[in-house]
């Protein structure tokens, strides 16, 4: 097979990987805008649980989404590590806080595995697949199903 | 002519402004049920206007208040809050709960009392209603708006519960309703820019927009009463 040959069946796509908990995870490059410190989240009142709060990104408005709460872990207290990735998804740019930001990788397709259907629907809908790596497993999310629809419509309007 | 003079002939121009208001908007009616059917309740704004006029006396706020409810009306229902384009209108910001900043506009308020405890509860009601307080001989409602504005499921309730001190009252609607905050903020004069509006306002809709700089929720005043009267059904007492 010739060298674009398998740049065609076998694309490499680059992914920056975050931790929460004990797991890492990776969202796609395209989809990350900037990776901001810890900065003073300022609530929204009668937001639902998934949304921490907003921030202001250079005068504009954008909404932080509680990445522990959507993915069921339970609350942890910020520090130096904790960081805001600013992503586009739905069109919309929002932020998602984690625990730490760790590096970009690079996966050929063939690396990533399609996401076994286990566990509860809830968490399933948003793997994208996996990739096994020497550091152990990473976990490639889909941005856009995050939320559903709705939650989403209702994100647009914090 | 004296101080005195001066206040009271400046209440009759109130109340003659008010009053012009108030007729203008009675001619303007019909015209305005026809293009929003469906927003405007023609009693609800006759009631209010006629209270606008009642305390006028009391405060020059009211002037632009009827000024600007009556043109408001016949807006759309998403461009209540919404001011003109460059138009500079006041905010005042205020903390409930110890970490929430909500804000105001300005004109909107009908005054501003120091909380004294004096309530009477009255029970069987949302628990965001706290009761009724005596102010200048009017009943008033008591809104534990921090209650009203965190839903009962969220991780921050607790902090509601344990971080709220009351220490002012701020009157909407003529005074009918009062808001407890813990801290009075600062004034800010802001043109419509510095908000972001909310345009999809299906979901709560007495959140108006965010103040962009200070983060702070900005209140609907007429559609947060309106969702108030609806859970408050008891006869105006006032």
């Amino acid at each position: 097979m010739s060298q674009s040959e398998e740049a065609e069946n076998n694309p490499v796509t680059q992914w920056v990987t975050f931790r929460l908990e004990d797991e890492t995870y990776g969202v796609n490059v395209m989809q990350v805008q900037e990776v901001l410190r810890m900065t003073e989240i300022a609530p929204v009142p009668g937001a639902p649980c998934y949304v921490l709060g907003i921030i202001n990104l250079r005068g504009n408005v954008v909404t932080v989404m509680d990445t522990r709460s959507r993915f069921a872990l339970p609350p942890h207290e910020t520090d130096d590590a904790t960081r805001i990735v600013i992503i586009e998804a739905e069109d919309q740019v929002v932020g998602i806080m984690v625990d730490s930001v760790a590096e970009v990788v690079y996966l050929k397709q063939s690396e990533i595995e399609v996401a076994p259907n286990v566990g509860n629907e809830e968490s399933s809908r948003y793997i994208q697949g996996v990739a096994n790596r020497d550091d152990g497993l990473l976990i490639l999310v889909d941005l856009d199903k995050l939320l559903t629809d709705d939650e989403w419509k209702e994100f647009n309007s914090m | 002519m004296s101080t005195e003079d001066k206040k009271q002939h400046a209440c009759e121009f109130e109340h003659e402004v008010a009053l012009k208001v108030y007729i203008d908007a009675l001619l303007l009616e019909p015209e305005a049920i026809e293009v929003m059917p469906e927003t405007v309740v023609p009693v609800a704004e006759q009631v209010e206007l006629a209270t606008a006029i009642e305390i006028n006396v009391e405060t020059p706020l009211e002037v632009a208040e009827a000024e600007t409810a009556s043109s408001q009306k016949i807006d759309s229902p998403a461009e209540l809050m919404a001011p003109v384009a460059g138009e500079i209108v006041e905010y005042l910001l205020f903390k409930v709960a110890g970490f929430l900043t909500l804000s105001v506009p300005l004109e909107r308020l009908n005054g501003i009392v120091k909380w004294n405890g004096e309530i009477t509860p009255i029970p069987g009601h949302a628990d965001w209603f706290l009761g009724l307080i005596s102010n200048r001989g009017r009943q008033v409602k008591v809104i534990d708006i921090a209650k009203f504005v965190i839903p009962e499921n969220h991780k921050s309730r607790q902090a509601v519960e344990e971080e709220r001190q009351f220490k002012h009252l701020l009157l909407v609607d003529g005074g009918r309703f009062g808001l407890v905050c813990d801290e009075l903020g600062q004034v800010l004069k802001l043109s419509a820019d510095k908000i972001r509006w909310r345009d999809n306002r299906s979901s709560r809709p007495w959140l108006a927009g965010t103040i962009i700089e200070q983060m702070s929720a900005l209140l609907d005043v007429d559609s947060f009463i309106e969702m108030l009267k609806e859970d408050t059904p008891l006869d105006d007492v006032s």
